[in-house]
């Protein structure tokens, strides 16, 4: 499973990297990450006028000084964000060359170790015995190696369509990142679902060479990995058209629902080297920064 | 549609194996992969926009199910009636002439072409007409104008293959005036013969065979030199190759003689044979194979009433020497003086003389004895009177009203009666003599006018015929299915024909006797004439037409313009085979296409 296994060589390149910080993020306890509420942390934000009330330890007097008016310094409240990461064990998730599994366990790494090195919180969920298993909620960069662990014994093994499971629990508010091949008619249910839970989503859609560009010829017994339903394809070009045809509407499908939830979507492919997919589709996802 | 060889549809069941194939190919190669959720939509998508694509997915197993089909279908020879045989009129002529009965094709030429009607019949338009006709040694109209499928079927079923010889001649006369002023048909014409003649809207169909076999004896005829009487038989080899075969000669229903013979192709041959002088029923056999049997065989009558020969003595009548010579059954000697102790002859005929001692062997005729003859006693001569006539078959169709210069009356002798009385007195007596038939007449014709008259010759016959007991048939030889007038004799009171197969068929009364027109089987008739003096027995014998039937191989151009106006485009059948290969070979190119191309 060397495919699949933990690039741990990355870690060392994503110091510079960042969570793209522009989420809504719950109010809990205070965390590296800026909220859109102003706290009151060191970084500034913005200047207003004093109110009867207002700490009075705010108040710039330099500010006082040139405009003769009280104004009080806003300061962006740093806050913990609560990040779930989904990812996709399911079988079909072991397809591909690289693995898809190779991608999404990179990526559920990426995002985790990028998370708990902002001193957010983190909980990790896969699909285990056909239930959504989880790590808990993880804080602080020493959790990593926990993290690389419970990665480590991942299997992508389960027949369970993950989307079907991730409506059964609640989430706090936060942050979602779903990293799947997203073979599922659930999906906008479970976008609703999450939005519902104030959820800030971030979809990742791996999909490998071979299901976007099938080379299937001649008479095939086609064999889902998951549920071994068995269809029969005579491999000709029209049926290959089809094919396209269905994957493109298919995608659409998922970007126009993540455009009617304002979610970040990112389409992957296996192929593409992981360190492009982090340090070039993501950013310009504006998913990292 | 129809199809020559139907039984090629067997080869359909090679589909199975076809089918088979491909169920157990059809164990697809198993492909895991990750998820069959775009798959299914695919097909469905597919299967949304082209309902037909479940089919597609074994596109090439019905391509080859197509292929074979076609292959099969040509190997039926389907064909269809062409268009050009839907008219409004179908004349449909069919020789059953003696050559269709070759067995060259199938089970014969005739059954042949009958099967092939019977498809037209089949592929027949609800509103065309069918007229049938059949050409035998007269064209007989079976069938005018009909359109009732099932008649016509049945019409053409109870046609008989006969033994006659064609008649092209008067069947295309007949086809001729049917169809004057007829718009919109067309005539079929089954036959093995040629048509030379010019005809419109004819389509000939030559059911015949290259190089079929056919040995025939044409001849079998008799000849009588010195008493003695010698067979001739001439068979003729119509194939190409040698034949050699017994040939066997029976008299009066016996075998008679074998003779092996061998001949050439293309080639005839005569064979003698010595028969005895008082044969009467000739029958030839040739036993070779060959494609026409009925004319190995050949009969011959040798006329049963052998010549009779009757002796005239008198110094010079013409008018009696005449009279009885008009018989062809006689063979007439004249004598002018008379010839003691003589004999051999069936009739003796006295005019006005007498030998001292009568002639015990034949009947006698005595015209004008003299007197003291010693037979009959002449009283004297009458010079005028009332003539009473007796009725008698003498005097049958006789009108006994003549002048005369005088007549010798008799006395009436024990052995006969007078049949003509002058005054009373007997002028003519009839009678039998022991064994010998006796008519003595009392008048010289010379002093009557009675040979002037038309009676007279037939009174002469009566004589004849009564003193000869001449058995009358003059015709005994015709060709099957021609008509015979059979000769019936006045005293006749039944007349029966006993076929060669023996069936007997009365044949009179009424009188006057018909044509006899069921000649079709070859061989030798009998006619059996009843009366009160007993059965009069005749033969005849009905041979095939050789010389236009035995040639069943003989070749012919159509010279009349028949084909070249175009008329005879109508071929009857259009055969579908070569269209069904092509599409074979168009579907084998389309299978070859989509193999390559993966649809």
């Amino acid at each position: 499973m060397a495919n699949s296994k933990i690039n741990i060589s990355l870690l060392k390149k994503l110091e510079t990297l960042k969570l793209n910080s522009n989420f809504i993020l719950n109010k809990g306890y205070s965390g590296s990450r800026k909220s859109k509420a102003k706290g009151s942390s060191i970084e500034f934000s913005d200047y207003r006028e004093y109110v009867p009330g207002d700490d009075f330890r705010k108040i710039d007097w330099n500010a006082y000084g040139r405009f003769q008016k009280l104004f009080v310094k806003l300061f962006m409240e740093e806050r913990e964000a609560s990040i779930n990461i989904f990812l996709d064990t399911s079988k079909s998730m072991a397809f591909g060359s690289p693995k898809k599994s190779y991608i999404a366990l990179n990526l559920s790494m990426v995002f985790a170790y990028l998370s708990l090195a902002n001193l957010d919180r983190i909980n990790l969920y896969t699909i285990n015995n056909g239930k959504l298993d989880n790590t808990g909620y993880l804080k602080g960069k020493n959790m990593t190696s926990r993290v690389i662990n419970f990665l480590e014994k991942v299997k992508f093994e389960s027949r369970e369509d993950m989307l079907n499971l991730i409506p059964e629990n609640q989430y706090k508010q936060g942050i979602s990142i779903i990293i799947s091949d997203l073979f599922s008619d659930n999906f906008e249910e479970v976008i609703k679902y999450l939005s519902y839970l104030k959820q800030n989503i971030i979809v990742l859609q791996i999909l490998s060479k071979e299901e976007l560009n099938p080379t299937i010829r001649g008479d095939v017994k086609l064999i889902d990995s998951e549920t071994e339903n068995e269809i029969d394809i005579s491999g000709s070009n029209s049926i290959l058209k089809a094919y396209e045809k269905n994957l493109n509407k298919f995608l659409n499908n998922i970007n126009e629902i993540c455009k009617k939830y304002g979610c970040y979507y990112t389409f992957l492919s296996n192929e593409t080297p992981l360190e492009k997919i982090i340090f070039d589709s993501l950013i310009k996802a504006g998913i990292l920064r | 549609m129809n199809f020559y060889s139907p039984i090629s549809f067997l080869f359909l069941l090679g589909i199975i194996p076809i089918i088979l194939m491909y169920l157990l190919k059809k164990k697809h190669e198993r492909i895991e992969i990750s998820s069959t959720y775009l798959w299914k939509k695919a097909i469905k998508d597919m299967e949304a926009n082209t309902p037909w694509q479940k089919l597609k997915k074994n596109l090439l197993l019905l391509l080859q199910i197509l292929i074979f089909t076609l292959i099969v279908l040509a190997l039926t020879e389907p064909y269809i009636i062409s268009e050009s045989m839907n008219v409004e009129n179908l004349i449909i002529v069919l020789d059953k002439s003696t050559s269709m009965q070759s067995t060259d094709i199938k089970e014969s030429r005739f059954n042949m072409a009958k099967e092939e009607i019977e498809k037209i019949v089949d592929n027949l338009r609800k509103e065309s007409y069918v007229t049938l006709i059949t050409m035998g040694n007269k064209p007989e109209i079976l069938l005018n104008k009909g359109n009732d499928k099932g008649l016509i079927r049945k019409k053409l079923r109870n046609i008989q293959v006969g033994n006659s010889s064609d008649n092209i001649e008067d069947t295309l006369s007949l086809i001729r005036a049917m169809t004057k002023g007829m718009k919109n048909y067309r005539v079929i014409f089954y036959t093995d013969k040629g048509i030379e003649e010019e005809l419109k809207n004819i389509t000939v169909k030559n059911i015949k065979k290259d190089k079929s076999q056919n040995i025939a004896i044409e001849k079998l005829t008799h000849a009588v030199d010195n008493g003695k009487m010698s067979v001739l038989i001439t068979v003729t080899n119509y194939s190409n190759l040698e034949k050699t075969g017994d040939l066997t000669l029976y008299v009066d229903n016996e075998i008679y003689d074998v003779k092996e013979v061998t001949i050439k192709g293309k080639n005839s041959r005569n064979i003698y044979f010595d028969v005895p002088s008082n044969s009467g029923l000739l029958e030839a056999e040739i036993d070779i194979n060959d494609d026409l049997k009925i004319d190995n065989k050949r009969y011959h009558v040798i006329k049963n009433t052998l010549y009779k020969k009757v002796l005239l003595t008198t110094k010079g009548n013409l008018f009696l020497e005449k009279a009885i010579s008009l018989n062809n059954n006689v063979e007439l000697y004249k004598s002018n003086k008379i010839l003691e102790d003589i004999r051999g002859y069936d009739l003796y005929v006295y005019d006005g003389m007498i030998p001292d001692k009568l002639p015990l062997d034949g009947n006698i005729v005595i015209f004008d004895p003299p007197k003291n003859n010693g037979i009959i006693n002449v009283k004297g001569k009458v010079m005028e009177g009332e003539l009473k006539i007796k009725e008698d078959e003498l005097f049958n169709y006789v009108d006994m009203d003549f002048a005369s210069r005088g007549m010798k009356v008799f006395e009436t002798p024990k052995w006969g009666v007078p049949i003509l009385l002058l005054n009373d007195y007997p002028v003519m007596v009839k009678g039998m003599k022991d064994k010998q038939k006796f008519i003595i007449a009392g008048f010289d014709l010379h002093e009557t006018d009675f040979p002037l008259k038309t009676d007279f010759p037939i009174f002469i016959s009566n004589i004849l015929d009564y003193t000869l007991n001449i058995k009358g048939q003059e015709n005994i030889k015709i060709f099957s299915g021609e008509e015979i007038n059979i000769e019936i004799l006045p005293k006749t009171e039944i007349a029966y024909v006993i076929t060669p197969s023996g069936l007997k068929k009365k044949i009179a009364p009424p009188f006057p006797v018909a044509p006899y027109t069921d000649t079709n089987e070859t061989g030798i008739y009998k006619i059996i004439q009843e009366s009160a003096s007993g059965d009069i027995i005749s033969y005849f014998a009905t041979n095939i037409n050789t010389k236009q039937e035995s040639n069943i191989n003989f070749e012919y151009t159509l010279k009349g313009t028949t084909t070249e106006l175009g008329d005879n485009k109508g071929e009857v059948y259009s055969s579908l085979q070569s269209l069904f290969i092509w599409l074979a070979l168009i579907f084998l190119a389309l299978e070859w296409v989509v193999y390559n191309r993966g649809y």
